[in-house]
């Protein structure tokens, strides 16, 4: 019943946040040059015209009806229309959505299964090659700059050695599968598609992993302080002292102990890594979010800017909602 | 691990798969970096769309490159009437659309009304047409505002649509413009068989095209958006690409020595210019503009920026188009002059900034705004570069209110033809929003001599009066002219018949060529 | 108490040392346009070659260092002015304030700090300000949250209350007593989030929209040198290099630092 009562709370919080989401971007929009009636109204429109589109689009009132105009706006999913293609923003966002989902659920996917797996096998055997290896690793993995390894691994893997493609989600003249939720991956499995799903892979494996190697080494780090942190413990020492079987029942439990730490973080990693859509879907020509961002900054296109970076960051705030979740309730079997 | 299983076998796989898609295709891939948002013919003189337009569409009269002439193409002849006030078509009759309509002139009235209606795209080469008559199914009148000597080749760019079936698609009155942001209506010899926004279109071989098929035609088009020119030329390498369209040219001397590729390069309609508007200050003074153009190290775009390959530009219009004026006074690089001429114009140090838009990836700008940066940076003036997009850039330049002073553009033609390649950029009546004049300039004598040219119909007359006119603009100094950009596509040897179409700047003739195996 | 170790220390002097050279480097020469040294590859005269322009990549490189460090600091600078305040408002003064405090840091804190950049950016035009601006607002919540907590644990602390006890103010208080010690977590922040700093910043610039030409900021050069990876893969290569051992230098000793002072858990 606590736990319901705190899911309650949380929500109701995580609401406050989204409104004031939508009030910072609001002054964000505000800032930006030029003429919104103008951009709205396109170049061939008259004087007359652009004077209309000023009263509908309410320019001219006080800034609080505004403010509340805008909300009444982005709650209807009108965030106005893109500058370069006249289309809807939100048809535009909904349409390059999934690919990014696709791609940082596998980053984060990559992020936790490889950072825990090098964390853990550090931990275990500290100082010894692997982790010497994963530290060098980890350090490296902290300070590139994502877009020059994308740049760079391009190089190598597609051009020297020629074992993953150049980018996209799909070669040239592969038909992607029917649409039902936009990730090829999920809509080749529910067609039963091996070879479309096996080529989808293919094309998702570098990118993932480009983007996951920032916080895949933060996660590894982590992991291997956190269990060492834990192996250390009294209870645990003690335990050791005891025999081999009670050590074992506890290094399982100092393991669940120890992951409570990076669970914490995955959630702030998420964020991370939805930044990291930016630079790496546009080296690999990735058409999710971030290439369409990359375009719209080309193009000065800011309602598309804008309505990226509203949706980008609704993922984040219900990612962190839900790890915060996940990780109480952990938190409350293990006590 | 079965993680690493699924993805050795997923390596697997797609290396079969790769293989054997290459090995079957009598179909031409080729990438672009810029993204056709829409495939409406109104666009058609954008270049990415143009270039999709030119396979699905057809229009009026076709330019014929070789011998630089206009000639019927869906109409199969044509009459002059009324001193030039009114053209008469009789069209093809057995020239259906994709979907198995039929043409006819109602479609041609579509399509004309269609454009004047949305104002956009190459609302402008037909902004002299008063109305369409249709007279009957397959015969009609173009009746002109004036008797504009031009007319004809604006035609080329102006595509028939299928107003049957577009009319079922009009949403809100919009004219199927929604409907043609992802469709194609026409009936070029392709039609659209598979769109996947931001990253490719393709098309299919249209089988009932109304000028047959040969043997050796090619039988499907994909256009591929990928806007890492590396990745591009990494592709063209290993095959998976026929064409690429706009090859960095410091690349070219390693393409070079690939036997597998081709280069064609040739000088192309466009002009490469810097414009400075003149309705900032302190660039209304003519001096300050002599000075800035004198300032400009020409030989240093044409060997680094172009590598060689293009010429210098002494005026507006490329040497490719007719009445070009062959004796226009040199602009020479003189840091000399420069300084003497901004001493006159009393800013003997220099001392101010100004801002230069220009389009950040492309490699020619950049090196032109370091290379004015350096220059100009000598004479004491500050360069604040503002980079953008080609659309970006076009919506700054509209704007009279902009804070831009200098633009590097292009005069890119919309039509093959001196009046429409220049009228859009120096007539007083294009000055921001509905044209293309970037300076803001205009000159009495050169509106005069626009308005004559337009309606004079005998040649000789109306070269005089464009040669003319080519003087007075670079008297003006609204631009420094610098040089005339070449037209590099590197193709893969099995591709043939290519040839550069001056009408259609940046279009591959499909249908006209072939595919070796 | 844990010393300096001393790969972090050669790093960051070494950082240190190429950021004085920069000083003294005269940008116009660095930038001179050479249209006979194209592209050329590594060699005895250029080190990391040459570009499209003629210009030697390792000179530009150098140059950049200062750019790239007054951005780090730069940035810093702008979280910490506003994190600072928020956070020792927020921290003193529980109730209402904090709590409106708290919920404006957790919106800023919502979004993925380049996505935020981004947005900034966008709205305030391109241009190395605005990016190290944007980037800069969107690090402060971690700073205003990190004083907020040090302050609630030390407000109660048994000196703090007998200072109030004896008429000290609420400013004298913060000033003297809580902001000294509150300053360890800070600095170690501090010093991890220069690299942060740094490679966002140039992310930004290899989108487009930081630095500007003829500026030799490292993530523009990455950018710049990109579409002629194949031919000239020097240009985009050895900025990145650059990118990541000022990275790394600062992460090092950012973990150094915190081994230091907070005693660190790393084992």
């Amino acid at each position: 019943m606590n736990f319901i009562i705190y899911i309650l709370k949380k929500l109701t919080y995580l609401t406050t946040v989204l409104i004031g989401i939508i009030i910072l971007m609001f002054i964000i929009v505000q800032s930006i040059p030029g003429d919104p009636a103008r951009s709205a109204a396109g170049p061939a429109a008259s004087k007359e015209r652009i004077i209309e589109i000023r009263e509908n689009l309410g320019l001219d009132l006080p800034v609080y009806i505004q403010v509340y105009r805008y909300f009444g706006r982005v709650i209807n999913l009108d965030l106005g229309k893109s500058i370069r293609t006249k289309k809807d923003v939100w048809d535009e966002l909904v349409l390059y959505l999934p690919a990014s989902i696709e791609l940082v659920v596998s980053a984060m996917f990559i992020n936790i299964f490889f950072g825990v797996l090098i964390g853990v096998y550090s931990a275990v055997k500290p100082r010894q090659i692997i982790d010497k290896l994963s530290n060098l690793i980890t350090i490296l993995g902290m300070g590139l700059p994502i877009f020059w390894v994308g740049i760079i691994s391009q190089l190598l893997f597609y051009n020297i050695w020629d074992i993953f493609p150049y980018g996209g989600r799909l070669p040239a003249g592969v038909n992607p599968p029917q649409y039902q939720t936009g990730s090829y991956i999920i809509d080749s499995l529910l067609m039963w598609d091996l070879a479309l799903l096996s080529i989808s892979l293919h094309h998702l494996i570098l990118p993932a992993f480009i983007m996951s190697l920032p916080e895949l080494a933060v996660t590894a780090r982590i992991m291997r302080n956190s269990i060492l942190n834990v192996l250390n413990k009294d209870y645990i020492i003690t335990a050791k002292a005891k025999g081999l079987n009670q050590s074992r029942i506890l290094f399982v439990h100092a393991m669940k102990n120890a992951m409570m730490v990076p669970i914490s973080l995955f959630g702030m990693q998420t964020g991370w890594i939805l930044g990291g859509t930016l630079l790496v879907e546009s080296v690999f020509s990735w058409g999710g979010l971030g290439s369409l961002a990359y375009n719209a900054i080309y193009k000065r296109d800011f309602p598309i800017i804008m309505g990226v970076t509203l949706v980008i960051s609704l993922c984040f705030v219900l990612t962190n909602f839900s790890v915060e979740i996940i990780h109480k309730y952990i938190d409350k079997r293990l006590t | 691990m079965k993680n690493l299983k699924i993805k050795l076998g997923a390596f697997v796989i797609s290396m079969a798969l790769t293989l054997t898609a290459s090995a079957n295709s009598n179909s031409i891939k080729i990438a672009h970096s810029e993204y056709a948002f829409s495939y409406d013919p109104v666009y058609c003189n954008w270049s990415d769309i143009g270039r999709i337009c030119a396979i699905a569409y057809d229009a009026l009269l076709k330019f014929e490159p070789t011998n630089k002439v206009l000639v019927p193409h869906l109409a199969k002849s044509y009459k002059k009437l009324d001193g030039g006030s009114k053209y008469r078509f009789i069209l093809n009759k057995n020239v259906t659309f994709h979907d198995g309509n039929k043409l006819k002139a109602q479609d041609v009235k579509y399509s004309f009304e269609r454009i004047m209606a949305i104002k956009d795209g190459v609302a402008n080469l037909i902004q002299d047409v008063r109305s369409i008559n249709v007279i009957d199914d397959h015969t009609f009148d173009i009746l002109l505002k004036r008797p504009t000597a031009a007319f004809l080749y604006s035609l080329p760019q102006i595509m028939i649509i299928n107003s049957k079936t577009a009319k079922k698609y009009e949403v809100d009155g919009d004219w199927a413009k929604k409907y043609l942001d992802d469709h194609d209506l026409g009936s070029g010899p392709y039609k659209l068989s598979l769109h996947l926004a931001e990253q490719r279109a393709e098309f299919k071989k249209y089988d009932d095209y109304w000028k047959g098929w040969r043997t050796d035609n090619i039988n499907g088009v994909t256009f591929l958006w990928i806007k890492d020119s590396a990745t591009q030329r990494l592709m063209l390498e290993k095959g998976d690409l026929d064409i690429m369209m706009e090859p960095v040219l410091s690349e070219l001397k390693d393409l070079k020595k690939n036997s597998n590729l081709q280069i064609h390069s040739t000088s192309s309609a466009v002009v490469f210019t810097i414009d400075f508007r003149v309705i900032r200050k302190p660039l209304d003074n003519i001096n300050i503009r002599k000075a800035l153009a004198h300032a400009i190290d020409y030989e240093y775009h044409l060997n680094v920026a172009l590598e060689g390959f293009g010429k210098r530009a002494k005026g507006p219009l490329s040497s490719q188009l007719m009445f070009f004026n062959d004796n226009l006074p040199l602009v020479d690089f003189d840091m000399k002059k420069a300084k003497q001429y901004l001493k006159e114009a009393g800013y003997p140090n220099g001392g101010f900034t100004l801002k230069v838009a220009y389009e950040s990836g492309q490699a020619e700008k950049q090196r032109a705004l370091e290379m004015i940066q350096q220059n100009w940076g000598l004479l004491g003036i500050k360069v604040e570069p503002v980079g953008t997009d080609w659309m970006g850039q076009d919506e700054m330049q509209k704007n009279k209110d902009s804070d831009i002073d200098v633009y590097l553009g292009y005069i890119w033609p919309a039509a093959a033809e001196t009046d429409i390649a220049l009228r859009t950029f120096y007539h007083s009546d294009y000055k921001g929003v509905f044209g293309d004049n970037a300076p803001f300039w205009s000159s009495d004598k050169v509106d005069q001599l626009f308005d004559s040219g337009i309606i004079e119909q005998n040649i000789n007359k109306r070269s005089e009066i464009y040669k003319n006119l080519q003087h007075e603009i670079v008297k003006g100094f609204s631009s420094a002219f610098v040089s005339e950009t070449p037209f590099v596509i590197v193709t893969n040897k099995r591709v043939f018949g290519y040839e550069y179409n001056p009408a259609h700047h940046q279009a591959i003739d499909v249908y006209n060529m072939t595919l070796s195996n | 108490m844990k010393k300096f170790r001393i790969l972090p220390l050669l790093l960051i002097s070494s950082v240190f040392i190429f950021f004085i050279c920069s000083l003294n480097i005269d940008s116009n020469s660095v930038n001179k346009l050479d249209s006979k040294n194209r592209f050329n590859s590594p060699n005895l005269e250029n080190y990391f070659g040459t570009d499209a322009a003629g210009r030697d990549v390792f000179n530009r490189i150098i140059a950049g260092t200062k750019t790239t460090i007054k951005i780090a600091f730069s940035v810093i600078l702008i979280a910490l002015f506003f994190g600072l305040i928020v956070g020792t408002i927020s921290g003193y003064f529980s109730g209402i304030i904090d709590n409106i405090l708290m919920w404006i840091t957790d919106v800023f804190l919502s979004f993925p700090s380049l996505i935020l950049a981004l947005a900034i950016n966008a709205a305030m035009g391109p241009g190395i300000d605005s990016a190290i601006f944007a980037v800069g607002i969107a690090m402060w919540p971690s700073y205003a949250k990190l004083l907020r907590t040090s302050i609630k644990s030390l407000k109660n602390e048994e000196y703090i209350l007998s200072s109030k006890a004896m008429g000290a103010s609420n400013l004298r208080v913060i000033f003297k007593h809580i902001l000294p010690n509150s300053i360890s977590p800070i600095i170690v922040q501090c010093s991890l989030d220069m690299g942060y700093a740094i490679l966002a910043v140039s992310g930004l610039s290899f989108l487009g929209i930081g630095a500007q030409p003829p500026t030799s900021e490292w993530g523009f050069l990455v950018a710049e040198g990109q579409a002629t990876i194949l031919s000239s893969w020097w240009w985009s290569a050895f900025p990145g290099i650059a990118i990541c051992y000022v990275v790394i230098s600062f992460n090092l000793f950012g973990e150094n630092i915190r081994d230091i002072l907070l005693g660190g858990n790393n084992v």
